[in-house]
């Protein structure tokens, strides 16, 4: 493949007074990923170029970035894909505090996700003196086994646009967890999560713009299982359903 | 919960068919509030002095191009509202979870095939 260029952004808060972006110029091997073409970079052009990344095989959810301005990963992202028309432009997640070049603050972001009690709080009945059996029908084990492949990305938080207009909304992530114990017979959590739920930067904040689902590297219908919420809320509202 | 094949038919421009009928269905809001502002402001003209002569002969100006184009405007932008409208309560309602994509060529498309037979019929008339 002939030679392309990485447009970077670059920002370090404690030289510069503004962000620039850096042209760096690769010759990519076949099937090299924008992290690999990242991790290159550093060690033979420039070692002050900060990025946060792990497994290297979306797994952990660390390097999401801006990719040509569209959040992804770039451990699951291949340099021929996105270097169409020559360049591949990267940038930090949107909606968070940059900290270093690609490297942003995640706090708020994590700080939702344990306002949703992201964790299965099981029913009043006395604990068990010997170990408690919690079985799932294998059907629906699958439904929420799709839920849980979420790695914390923040993908989908970065494209939301009303994360961007509204920064205390939960955000997509945080709410497919709690959908995630939410729909789970075996949970009896409801009543404490719904304080941050029915709220109106909980779940009402969604007007489904499908921007999530659009993003999730993981193949998670976001959208789909926010609008199961909105349901499940609504119906307790118009009281369809006892104390769900 | 897998999504649905994703509709790439409208990824234009860095947005996507989500973000453009999102964008749709607000501005097309923003356009009908103004227009019935607008419309109460010309139908109140009836109720001022010498107001029913002065409605009268708006009326036939507003009957008329260029104003006839506007209307059909109007006409096509309550119709993108009202159909992409009805996806948004069909998915609300669970009935469109995994065909919302789908669901808005399905009823955007008639839509436009009215206002195209409708605007034919109303432009012929004029002649
Ligand atoms: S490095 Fe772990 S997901 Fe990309």
């Amino acid at each position: 493949m002939d030679e392309i260029s990485f447009r970077i952004f670059r920002f370090d808060p404690s030289r510069d007074a503004e962000a620039r972006y850096q042209l760096y110029r690769i010759r990519p091997e076949p099937g090299l990923t924008v992290l690999s073409a990242l991790v290159n970079l550093r060690e033979e052009q420039d070692g002050s170029l900060a990025f946060r990344a792990s497994c290297r095989s979306g797994i952990c959810g660390s390097d999401a970035m801006l990719i040509n301005g569209r959040a992804r990963l770039a451990c699951k992202t291949q340099v021929a894909e996105a270097a169409g028309d020559g360049t591949v432009t990267l940038e930090p997640l949107r909606g968070f505090p940059v900290l270093k070049d690609l490297v942003v603050d995640q706090s708020d972001f994590w700080e939702k996700l344990v306002r949703v009690k992201p964790w299965l709080i099981p029913g009043p009945e006395p604990a068990p003196e010997r170990e408690r059996l919690m079985r799932l029908p294998a059907q629906q084990f699958d439904e929420l086994s799709r839920a849980s492949d979420c790695i914390f990305c923040a993908c989908c938080y970065a494209e939301c646009p009303m994360e961007g207009r509204h920064r205390a909304y939960l955000g997509p992530a945080a709410l497919v967890k709690a959908y995630r114990f939410e729909a789970d017979p075996r949970d009896a959590g409801s009543a404490e999560r719904r304080g941050a739920l029915d709220h109106p930067d909980g779940v009402w904040r969604c007007h489904h713009v499908f921007r999530c689902t659009e993003a999730c590297p993981k193949e998670i219908d976001a959208a789909w299982a926010i609008q199961q919420l909105q349901r499940r809320l609504a119906a307790r509202h118009l009281r369809l359903k006892g104390d769900a | 919960m897998r999504p649905e094949e994703r509709d790439t038919t409208l990824d234009v421009g860095g947005y996507r068919l989500g973000m453009w009928s999102f964008l749709g269905q607000r501005f097309t809001g923003l356009l009908l509030t103004f227009y019935l502002f607008l419309h109460l402001f010309i139908i109140a003209q009836v109720t001022r002095a010498g107001g029913p002569v002065t409605f009268s002969a708006l009326a036939r100006v507003l009957e008329r191009p260029p104003y006839l184009y506007l209307d059909l405007g109007l006409v096509a932008v309550v119709l993108f509202h009202a159909a992409n409208g009805v996806r948004l309560i069909l998915f609300e309602l669970n009935m469109a979870a995994r065909s919302q994509g789908r669901l808005f060529w399905w009823l955007v498309g008639p839509a436009g095939l009215i206002l195209l037979l409708g605007g034919a019929v109303l432009l012929a008339g004029v002649r």
